[in-house]
């Protein structure tokens, strides 16, 4: 005899399952540690770093994951708004990214959305403590690997599925004034949008 | 204190509750970006799942070390913390499964030299359909190995199959756990004895 | 084209190909052989009318906010409505002729509700994104959601 059955939110099939903001039996308001997460994407790091040549290479195939997620998470986040609109403005765009999903999938919003002072396409976006390299180690082998490049994948899966595409890097930059600890660097996630939405979004505002 | 505050499930819970979290929505998309992946470059069902095995059992070892460390700061665990017997181990993964994914569980068999636990949520597989080309596909092989690799370090050798699971149309998710082989303590093991 | 018949055709398009096409009077009673044999032959018409209208979708995606972006175009006397989401999968749904004169808020609630039923299936990390599905259960829900909102 089962002592635990399923809840209605779990089914063989995906369409029975509720996915909604509200609710308690939403996904949206479930978690797992930390630490499972980063013992997860620290094995998908390990993963890659066996099958390929070069730093870069392993980046590309941590952007390539994390763009997938990216897509998804554009349109389920989206829907959970229940407003039925899409961004279709740059900015809105940026500041969903950087602020709707980031808090829903980090806990909080980036830390900063800024403009390229010398590039008219750059934006970037700031965070301290990205989930993907404040919990993991890097390779010692790798040592120039950016890890949160799973990130930048995200950020640029969400961007592109919106029809906004852009080249999204993930750099780190060193901080002068230490202040929270673990970390000595924040994550920049560089943001170079294709000349086609510029020129768009010029001509819309 | 009550008299019930060294219960597994207490335990379980408190140590939960001071755990930093993470998404559920991300860790499960992360993981079935995973899955994809293996999908794509291995092809085979038993190649994926042998690799996500793997890496459930390089995660079950680091998670043990920390559910110890953690543990031993409870004031309670002197009485719950027990693994010394292969029948107290049902009661650790209960503590771990707690606070590293969240899930409750409740022991189904215990026998001497296997034992069984069911859980309704799975966290890997919140979005997952078994497309009909994969629905042999263990998907949540990754736990099999997790719970082989947090054993081990306890040093139980056991085998891990999903002996039941939501995906596939059961009820239910249940884990069994048989023994292979009691492991000699200290036997070379560079991880054992805080 | 000559005549405006009824029609009630639905397509999702995803950003490479069309993922879901339904003609959605088959569900709302049973056919006869003849019947449908003629409207194998106008669906085929309203799927070409459907996907023409796709670039009139593509120009109005970022004119408005709306995900519901109305009638997009109008042959004759049948209509194409469109829904666009926020990672660009077009849902079409081709209506007209005497039974299917719908207003703007049945086809708006229709396409709600389809959202939430579609959001879901691209989150399966199994199935490519942008694939055709081809799942027995959705279809069967998108019958039900035509006949709640268009019997």
């Amino acid at each position: 005899m089962n002592r635990l059955s399923a809840p209605t939110s779990i089914s063989v099939n995906i369409l029975d399952r509720p996915i909604g903001g509200r609710g308690s039996r939403s996904t949206s308001e479930q978690t797992v540690s930390l630490s499972m997460f980063s013992y997860l994407y620290s094995e998908i790091v390990q993963y890659h770093q066996n099958r390929v040549d070069s730093i870069s290479e392993l980046e590309r195939k941590l952007e390539a994951t994390g763009y997938g997620v990216g897509l998804r998470v554009l349109e389920l986040l989206t829907f959970r708004t229940k407003d039925y609109t899409r961004e279709t403005s740059l900015m809105n765009m940026l500041q969903f990214v950087s602020t709707t999903a980031w808090k829903s999938l980090f806990g909080k919003a980036a830390d900063s959305l800024e403009r390229s002072i010398d590039h008219a396409d750059e934006y970037m976006i700031v965070d301290y403590a990205p989930i993907t390299s404040t919990f993991v180690s890097v390779p010692a082998d790798f040592g120039g690997l950016s890890v949160d490049a799973y990130i930048s994948g995200m950020i640029g899966g969400m961007l592109d599925g919106a029809g906004f595409p852009a080249r999204v890097t993930a750099h780190s930059v060193a901080l002068e004034d230490v202040v929270l600890p673990p970390r000595k660097e924040k994550a920049v996630f560089l943001v170079k949008f294709a000349a086609s939405v510029l020129e768009r979004d010029a001509h819309l505002s | 204190m009550a008299s019930k505050s060294w219960s597994p499930t207490y335990l379980a819970n408190q140590l939960w509750a001071k755990q930093p979290k993470a998404n559920a929505e991300l860790f499960a998309l992360t993981y079935g970006a995973l899955v994809a992946e293996l999908v794509r470059d291995l092809e085979t069902n038993d190649k994926i799942q042998a690799e996500l095995d793997r890496m459930g059992h390089s995660m079950g070892i680091r998670s043990v070390e920390e559910f110890l460390a953690k543990a031993s700061l409870e004031p309670q665990s002197q009485t719950a913390v027990t693994c010394s017997q292969f029948k107290d181990t049902s009661d650790v993964l209960k503590m771990a499964l707690k606070m590293f994914l969240g899930i409750t569980t409740e022991a189904g068999v215990q026998e001497d030299s296997h034992f069984s636990i069911q859980f309704a949520e799975n966290p890997l597989s919140l979005f997952v359909e078994l497309p009909p080309d994969r629905s042999d596909l263990e998907y949540s092989q990754l736990l099999c190995g997790y719970v082989r690799g947090m054993l081990e370090m306890l040093q139980f050798d056991v085998t891990v199959t999903m002996a039941q699971s939501v995906l596939r149309g059961d009820e239910v998710n249940e884990m069994r756990v048989d023994l292979n082989q009691v492991l000699q303590a200290g036997a070379g093991d560079d991880y054992q004895e805080e | 084209m000559s005549q405006a018949q009824s029609a009630l055709l639905l397509v999702i398009v995803g950003r490479n190909e069309p993922l879901y096409e339904a003609n959605l009077l088959a569900s709302a009673n049973n056919p006869t052989a003849a019947q449908l044999q003629q409207s194998e032959t106008m669906t085929r018409q309203n799927y070409f009318v459907t996907h023409s209208a796709l670039d009139l979708v593509e120009k109005a995606a970022f004119t408005t906010h709306s995900m519901y972006l109305r009638v997009v175009d109008k042959v004759n006397q049948q209509q194409v409505s469109a829904f666009l989401t926020a990672g660009h999968t077009k849902f079409m749904l081709l209506h007209g002729g005497h039974r299917h004169r719908h207003n703007e808020d049945t086809i708006r609630g229709f396409f709600q509700d389809l959202y939430e039923l579609y959001v879901k299936v691209p989150l399966n990390p199994l199935r490519p994104y942008d694939s055709p599905i081809r799942s027995d259960n959705f279809n069967r829900r998108v019958r039900a959601l035509a006949n709640r909102y268009f019997a």
